[in-house]
């Protein structure tokens, strides 16, 4: 088997507040894979997926992400971020910059890309989620999904090697799910490395190639997804999926 | 009753409320004006308003003379005289011909004059007023920030001598700090007053202005940092590019609270002997004995100071606002 693009072992994570989050949480994903999360509220999926791009560290255990040991002390987190495209649940677009400087400002800044090159890549990935009529819009005058289309434009633009999505739909109104979904599901087919913690059912069976089940900061259970909701083996798992339907 | 009550608002919303509102001001303000005017009475004092315009703008006349009998010539602004033996004999520089031009004028004639403005002892102390303000903010600005900055520090070290100065500067009265900052620094790092001043007037204020910008860059949303860090900008470039522009537009009115404070907190530089528009104001006191006018005067330059500062900040405001 080929060295998975992200290798996480036995990572613990306790935060100053004395919440132990992550007891020994591992993951592999596989380059191109594409692995949804989900598990109940405080289960610590949100802190699992933030240690991938190193907006929170580890108290212990083994973290590579393409071949970079994240555990290395004086780690400098840069590099394996403009590597790692992350979506938030409330998307966290700059208010103060239109829907183009969003997308071109990392790349102008950490790319070194000139204006007009980076506003031909920004033009590109806009009209590819739908949005390349709105390059002059501010965000306050977009609606949640067209937000979180413009904050996946803007992740992609660094040219990731892995997206993260940290619950992108939950804080939609229900019609504009679907748009934002459609963008991830054409990202998956690209071959895009995709983790994602979601509580979109229907889009994990779909579209991914693995479902991980997290309780209480672990990984309890991981299936493709048609044995993950067909036979699921923990009595957590059977209740949770239960409580879904 | 719905209906009654609704009419009701309004009124009291739109029209009579204001309208009595004003005439209820008007009496109070000329009730109040007349009491004071009344009591006023009773001490003996002169007005004496007509000088008051000489104090601000007072327009001069200098008198030219002829000193050599000749033809008087004007080239639109100097004027000279053609002496016998054909030699010019300048007369001034800049001056009115009084009489035509080549006209015989003897010695001691009176041939030309020139009228100037001269800005007058409180216009000067103004000037220099608006001088200090000018220069303490833009410091004051400089420091806010980068000690705001500090008091947000990773570095244990820059927290706690932002902490450190912001402490000293809120827990001594600003009197207190120009008279250090003038005896005691003046002397050792051999500043002026005027250096004094301003450093004193900045080193206060951008104590106030440290603890705004750091309340205006809490004020910004964790997630703003974390999608800019997760782009890959670094701590500066998020500082620069995401947080300090929200911040500091957050922070644009009470930042214009500060300077329109440190522009009265001004008057207190004139006691290490910078003449400001207080001190200038003493001074015109001490010769003309206009105690009242003057300082009326001088409270209503103030003012015109200050209420053209807070015009100006809401007009970038406005400005700002538009540019979402
Ligand atoms: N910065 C933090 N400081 C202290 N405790 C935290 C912090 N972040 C998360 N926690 C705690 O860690 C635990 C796991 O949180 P996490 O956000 O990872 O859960 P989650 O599975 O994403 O839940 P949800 O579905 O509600 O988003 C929770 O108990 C949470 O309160
Ligand atoms: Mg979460």
């Amino acid at each position: 088997m080929e060295t998975p693009i992200i290798f996480a072992d036995n990572i613990h994570k306790r935060f100053i507040s004395g919440v132990h989050a992550l007891r020994g949480a591992s993951l592999s994903v596989s380059q191109g894979e594409v692995v949804v999360i989900i598990g109940p509220s405080g289960s610590g999926k949100s802190t699992l997926l933030r240690m991938f791009n190193m907006l929170e560290t580890p108290d212990s255990g083994t973290l590579i992400i393409d071949e970079m040991n994240l555990t290395t002390p004086h780690f400098n987190p840069n590099k394996l971020r403009s590597e790692v495209g992350m979506v938030f649940q409330q998307f966290n677009l700059f208010p103060h910059k239109n829907t183009m400087d969003n997308v071109t400002l990392a790349i102008r800044l950490v790319r070194k890309m000139s204006k007009g090159q980076a506003e031909d890549t920004a033009k590109i990935l806009l009209e590819k989620v739908g949005l390349g009529d709105k390059l002059a819009a501010y965000p306050s005058h977009l609606s949640g999904g067209q937000q979180q289309r413009v904050a996946i434009a803007r992740a992609l633009a660094m040219k990731p090697k892995i997206m993260l999505f940290d619950e992108p739909t939950s804080a939609l109104d229900p019609e504009m799910i679907g748009e934002v979904l459609d963008v991830m599901r054409n990202l998956a087919a690209d071959g895009m490395t995709m983790v994602v913690v979601t509580h979109e059912m229907g889009f994990a069976r779909e579209a991914a190639d693995r479902i991980v089940f997290m309780d209480e900061g672990i990984i309890i259970e991981e299936n493709a997804p048609r044995e993950f909701f067909n036979n699921p083996a923990h009595e957590r798992l059977k209740q949770f999926l239960n409580q879904l339907l | 009753m719905e209906t009654g009550g609704k009419i009701r608002t309004a009124m009291q919303g739109s029209l009579s409320s204001r309208l009595l509102g004003n005439i209820l001001f008007a009496l109070v303000i000329i009730g109040v004006g007349t009491l004071i005017f009344a009591s006023s009475r009773r001490i003996e004092y002169v007005w004496r308003w007509e000088r008051v315009p000489d104090y601000i703008i007072s327009s001069v006349r200098e008198n030219f003379n002829a000193r050599a009998n000749g033809i008087l010539i004007s080239d639109g602004d100097a004027v000279y005289i053609i002496k016998s033996d054909g030699k010019k004999e300048l007369v001034s520089e800049k001056a009115k011909l009084l009489m035509s031009e080549g006209s015989q004028v003897l010695v001691g004639d009176l041939v030309a004059v020139n009228k100037s403005l001269r800005l007058g002892p409180l216009t000067k102390g103004l000037l220099i007023t608006l001088e200090i303000s000018f220069f303490s903010i833009i410091i004051a600005v400089f420091i806010g920030i980068i000690t705001g900055l500090m008091r947000i520090s990773p570095v244990y070290v820059f927290r706690k001598l932002a902490l450190t100065y912001v402490e000293i500067v809120r827990g001594t009265p600003l009197l207190v700090q120009i008279f250090i900052l003038y005896f005691f620094f003046g002397k050792i790092f051999n500043m002026g007053q005027f250096a004094s001043g301003v450093a004193a007037l900045a080193i206060f204020t951008g104590a106030y202005i440290a603890e705004i910008v750091r309340a205006g860059i809490q004020s910004v949303h964790k997630g703003q940092t974390e999608a800019a860090r997760s782009l890959g900008l670094n701590y500066i470039q998020t500082m620069q590019h995401i947080i300090l522009p929200q911040a500091l537009r957050r922070t644009l009115p009470p930042m214009a609270g500060q300077f329109i404070s440190l522009i009265k907190d001004s008057s207190l530089v004139s006691v290490i002997a910078i003449t400001d528009l207080t001190k200038a104001g003493r001074e015109v006191i001490s010769a003309t004995f206009s105690t009242f006018e003057v300082w009326f005067t001088v409270a209503a330059m103030y003012l015109i100071l200050t209420s053209s500062m807070s015009y100006l900040i809401s007009r970038f405001e406005l400005h700002m606002a538009k540019a979402d």
